[in-house]
């Protein structure tokens, strides 16, 4: 099972969560991103985030028919877009298999490889300026 | 012919555009497609060297030959989403 989706609604943790009970599965894995507010010294106001969207879900789907396959498991990817305030949740990915190994490593694989390669950017407002995608680059 | 290409994040408010039509007639592999792009928008030539680019909503190297089909090709800015 995988259920893929980019959304402007606010992240429904605990239904999302429920996609994941599965009888012969004994874990699931969550991992939630929330927006925060300090990254060192600097102090940030709200994030916006925007997306390739068609090109996105199907490399979304492609890291969740990936990890499927290689751990027997079940799968939730979901993306928020849109102005997020801080503590907002910005991504979800549940990963349920029948034992907690797999899970932590499909978790981990997921979000590695979405921070590399599936089209989404944030535009990090600050409080003294705006910055396109997080403290490292520099685009201004 | 003319091909769409698009562009996305900050490569949008640096051109003013979101998607342009471009004559990729002469380009046989991908690195060609990104110096034409990089001629036609200086503003953005320097941020295209870490851009990547997507021929069909496939990633591609700069060595790799366009197909025959292309329907669009996008520029990918490094993604940060997460």
């Amino acid at each position: 099972m995988k259920y893929v989706a980019l959304q402007h609604e606010k992240i429904e943790i605990g239904l999302l969560s429920e996609k994941l009970i599965n009888k012969n599965h004994g874990g699931i894995n969550l991992f939630v991103g929330t927006i925060r507010e300090w990254t060192g010294d600097i102090q940030t106001e709200e994030i916006r985030y925007t997306s390739y969207e068609e090109m996105a879900l199907k490399e979304l789907n492609k890291l969740a028919t990936e990890v499927e396959a290689k751990w027997g498991a079940d799968v939730v990817i979901v993306h928020r877009l849109g102005l997020l305030q801080i503590t907002d949740v910005a991504v979800f990915i549940g990963v349920s298999t029948p034992h907690r190994a797999a899970c932590y490593e499909g978790s981990r694989y997921i979000i590695e490889h979405l921070k590399e390669r599936v089209p989404i950017w944030k535009e990090e407002k600050d409080v003294d300026k705006t910055r396109w995608g997080g403290i490292d680059a520099d685009n201004s | 012919m003319l091909t769409t290409v698009k562009f996305f994040a900050f490569l949008a408010e640096k051109t003013n555009q979101t998607e342009v039509k471009l004559n990729l007639q002469q380009c046989q592999t991908v690195g060609e497609v990104r110096e034409v792009i990089s001629s036609e928008f200086p503003e953005i030539a320097i941020d295209l060297a870490t851009c990547m680019l997507a021929v069909n909503m496939e990633f591609q190297h700069d060595g790799d030959l366009l197909p025959e089909e292309i329907t669009e090709i996008a520029v990918i800015p490094p993604v940060s989403g997460g």
